[in-house]
C-alpha cells in the first residue's frame, strides 16, 4: 500500500482452482483485521484466465488437485503477472499448491512441472502423503507456534541458504525429513498450512498484513482466536 | 406379485445369520444394524449381494450429496406401482444385504461413491443414477478425481443393459459418464461450481456462457437434456409437472427431478411417481422437525461445504434462529478448513449459536463473516438456549446423528 493509497488490494488468485481447502479464508482474514485498524480492503478475485492484477498489495493462492496445480502454474507463467508483482516487491502467501507453485519445480500427475522459479525450492513426490494437523514454531518468536492442518503428496526441499518459516514440532510441514516447515523469503510466505493459516495464526496474519501496510497495526482483541489455538495445539500436545 | 429371490442353502444360511447378528445389535442399541448384519452374511457367502440381486432390477443412486434423500424418493416413486425395498442410509456393501435380502419387486440402492464400480457388477444394475461430485472428507478422498475416474472405468467395461441417469450440471458427473451410450440427462443444476473451473478431460479453462451450456476445445462439452428442472416444474420427454415437495430446497427440487427420470427409466407413470415423492417428508432425520421444550427444531444434515451452501441459501431470507454444529471426527472429515467457502454471511441478522467439537473454529469463522453469534458445546443445549418457536439445527454427519440421540429421534 503505496503511500497516498487508501484502499488495501488483496488479489485471490483463482480461488476456483487454487483453493481446495478453505484457503480463501486467508484473504477473508486478512481484510477482517485490516478493517478492524480502519484499513479500507478490496479482495480482488482473479479467475483462471483473466489477467493477474500487476498493483495489488497481497497475493493469495492457496491449494488444488494436481490436474489443477500445472494448469494454474502455466496460466500464471503465461500471464506474467504474479512474478512482476513479486519483483516489484508485493506481499505474498502462498499455501500448498500455491506454495509450491513459486518454486522452480513441482510434481503432479506423475510428472515434474515447471514452477515460477520465484523461490529456489522444489517439490518432489512423498512416498506417503502428509496428512493431519500440523504444528510448528516460527524462526521468528513474533510469531510463536503456528498451527494448521497439512494435507499434501509432495516434499520440499529449500535450496541452500533459504530459511523455513519454522520448525515442525508436530506433523510434517516441508517433508523431506529436515524438520523444516514453509519458507519465509522477504515478503514471501510460503507454507503447507490450512486451517485456514491466517484464521488460526494472528501474528502470522499481522506480519503480512503489516508489510502491506507499511506501517505498525494497532493491536486487537484476539481473545477467541486464542482460545481456538489453544485447543488445537492441545489436540496434538503442543501447548 | 413380489419376487421371491432363489438363494442358495449357503446364501439363506448367511442372510439368517446377518438377521441374527442384525438383531442382537439393535437390542444392544447399537443403530439399525444392517451394516453388521450384512457383514456376517458376506464373510459366510462372499457372494451373497449377487446371489439375493439376481433376477431383481436393481437401481443404484450415487454421488457426493443427496444419495440418502434421492434414494427414498425413488424407493417412494417406484413403490406407488410395486413392491420396493431400499437401504437407509448404510451405503457400503454390507449395509446393502438386509434390503437385498427383503421380499420385493425391485431393489433400490444408496451406494458410497467409491464402491459404485462393485456393487452395480455385484448386482448388474439396470440404473444407475449420478448426481454430483465435489470435495468431501478430503482428508480420506484426496483428490475427487480419482472418484470420477473410477465411474468411467466402470462405465466402459459394462456388458450388459445399463441405463445411466446423471446430471447434465455437474462436468465431473459428464466426464465420468464418458461414451456410455444409454444415458438419460437431467438438467438438475450445480450451485457448487467451485470444483469444475476447468475441463476435466484437458483442464483447460471451461468457458460458461449465461445459459450454463459450455464446450470446450478438447471436444467435451455439455450434454443436451431431455429433463430439466426449474421454478414451474420438471420438464421430461411427455412430463410436464409441477414439483410441490415437502421437503425444502432447490436442491431438493434437483433431487426429486433425478428420481422421477430414474422411475421413468423404470418404467414408472411419472404422475403417479411425483406424487409419492411428495409426500416424504424426512429422510433418515433430515428435514424433519422436533418439538424441544416450545422450540420446533427443523434437523438439517450438511456434511461438505457444497451441502452447506445449500442449507445457508435455503436460511437465507428467513429470521428464524439457528443452531450450527461442527464436529471433525472420522464420518466428518477430520480437517473442517471448509467452513471458509461456506457463505455464513447470509446467517447475519439472526440469533445463531455455535456448537459441537469444533464450535471455536466455527466462532472465528462466523466473527470473520459479522456474524454476531454465541457458543455452546452441546447442540440441543443451543437450541434450548434460542427463544421458544422455530429453530433451524444445521449439523455436521457425525453431530447430526448424536442430535437424532439425544432427541431420540427414530430414524
Amino acid at each position: 500500500m503505496s503511500a497516498g493509497e487508501s484502499v488495501l488490494r488483496i488479489a485471490h488468485l483463482y480461488p476456483t482452482v487454487l483453493g481446495l481447502y478453505g484457503d480463501r479464508g486467508n484473504a477473508l482474514v486478512l481484510a477482517h483485521r485490516a478493517r478492524l485498524r480502519g484499513i479500507e480492503v478490496e479482495i480482488v478475485e482473479v479467475a483462471p484466465g483473466e489477467a493477474v492484477p500487476r498493483t495489488c498489495d497481497v497475493y493469495h493462492l492457496g491449494g488444488g488437485e494436481d490436474l489443477a496445480q500445472t494448469t494454474a502454474a502455466e496460466l500464471l507463467t503465461s500471464d506474467g503477472g504474479l512474478v512482476a508483482a513479486i519483483d516489484r516487491g508485493a506481499v505474498v502467501l502462498a499455501v500448498c499448491a500455491g506454495y509450491q507453485i513459486l518454486g522452480t519445480t513441482f510434481c503432479a500427475a506423475g510428472g515434474q512441472v515447471p514452477g515460477l522459479s520465484v523461490l529456489d525450492i522444489e517439490t518432489t513426490p512423498r512416498a506417503e502423503r502428509a496428512v493431519g494437523e500440523l504444528v510448528a514454531e516460527a524462526l521468528d518468536p513474533a510469531l510463536g507456534m503456528l498451527t494448521g492442518f497439512e494435507n499434501h503428496g509432495g516434499a520440499t526441499r529449500l535450496g541452500a541458504g533459504v530459511e523455513p518459516l519454522a520448525r515442525v514440532r508436530h506433523g510434517q510441514g516441508n517433508g523431506v525429513g529436515d524438520g523444516t516447515e514453509g519458507i519465509r523469503l522477504g515478503r514471501v510466505v510460503g507454507t503447507y498450512l490450512h486451517g485456514p493459516a491466517l484464521a488460526r495464526n494472528p501474528a502470522l496474519a499481522d506480519l503480512v498484513l503489516g508489510w502491506a501496510v507499511g506501517a505498525a497495526l494497532a493491536p486487537i482483541d484476539d481473545a477467541l482466536v486464542e482460545q481456538l489455538r489453544a485447543e488445537r495445539l492441545g489436540a496434538v500436545g503442543a501447548r | 406379485m413380489a419376487t421371491v429371490p432363489h438363494p442358495t442353502a449357503r446364501t439363506r444360511l448367511a442372510v439368517a445369520a446377518g438377521r441374527t447378528a442384525s438383531r442382537v445389535s439393535r437390542l444392544l442399541g447399537r443403530g439399525h444394524g444392517a451394516v453388521i448384519g450384512g457383514r456376517v452374511a458376506m464373510m459366510l457367502d462372499p457372494g451373497v449381494l449377487a446371489r439375493l440381486t439376481a433376477g431383481r432390477p436393481v437401481t443404484v443412486i450415487t454421488g457426493t450429496n443427496g444419495k440418502t434423500t434421492t434414494t427414498r424418493l425413488v424407493a417412494a416413486g417406484l413403490g406407488a406401482s410395486r413392491r420396493v425395498a431400499a437401504n437407509r442410509g448404510a451405503n457400503l456393501p454390507a449395509g446393502l444385504v438386509e434390503a437385498a435380502a427383503e421380499r420385493a419387486d425391485e431393489l433400490v440402492f444408496e451406494v458410497d461413491e467409491l464402491h459404485v464400480p462393485s456393487v452395480v457388477r455385484e448386482t448388474r444394475a439396470h440404473v444407475l443414477v449420478l448426481l454430483n461430485l465435489s470435495r468431501d472428507q478430503l482428508d480420506r478422498i484426496t483428490e475427487i478425481r480419482r472418484i470420477a475416474d473410477r465411474w468411467r472405468g466402470l462405465l466402459a467395461s459394462i456388458d450388459w443393459p445399463l441405463t445411466v441417469v446423471a446430471n447434465a450440471d455437474d462436468p465431473l458427473v459428464v466426464w465420468a459418464v464418458g461414451d456410455h451410450a444409454d444415458v438419460v440427462w437431467v438438467a438438475a443444476g450445480s450451485r457448487w461450481g467451485e470444483d469444475a473451473a476447468l475441463c476435466p478431460q484437458c483442464a483447460r479453462i471451461r468457458r460458461v456462457a449465461l445459459d450454463g451450456t459450455w464446450r470446450c476445445e478438447c471436444g467435451m462439452g455439455r450434454p443436451v437434456t431431455s429433463w430439466r428442472v426449474d421454478a414451474v416444474g420438471v420438464h421430461g420427454p411427455g412430463v410436464e409437472l409441477p414439483v410441490t415437495l415437502a421437503l425444502p430446497g432447490d436442491f431438493n427440487r434437483a433431487n426429486a427431478a433425478m428420481a422421477l427420470a430414474a422411475c421413468a427409466a423404470r418404467r414408472a407413470a411419472p404422475v403417479v411417481a411425483l406424487a409419492a415423492m411428495a409426500a416424504v417428508t424426512d429422510v433418515a432425520g433430515r428435514y424433519a422437525t422436533v418439538p424441544v421444550d416450545g422450540r420446533q427444531v427443523r434437523l438439517l444434515m450438511g456434511k461438505n461445504p457444497a451441502s452447506w451452501t445449500e442449507i445457508m441459501h435455503l436460511l437465507d431470507g428467513s429470521t428464524t434462529p439457528v443452531v450450527v454444529c461442527l464436529n471433525a471426527r472420522g464420518a466428518d472429515g477430520m480437517d473442517p478448513s471448509w467452513i471458509w467457502d461456506v457463505p455464513f454471511e447470509l446467517l447475519a441478522g439472526r440469533a445463531v449459536v455455535a456448537s459441537g467439537d469444533r464450535r471455536l473454529d466455527l466462532a472465528v469463522r462466523l466473527t470473520v463473516s459479522g456474524v454476531a453469534h454465541i457458543v455452546a458445546a452441546d447442540p440441543v443445549t443451543a437450541a434450548r438456549s434460542l427463544p421458544q418457536g422455530p429453530v433451524d439445527l444445521v449439523a455436521t454427519y457425525t453431530a447430526f446423528h448424536d442430535v437424532l440421540e439425544a432427541l431420540h429421534v427414530r430414524w
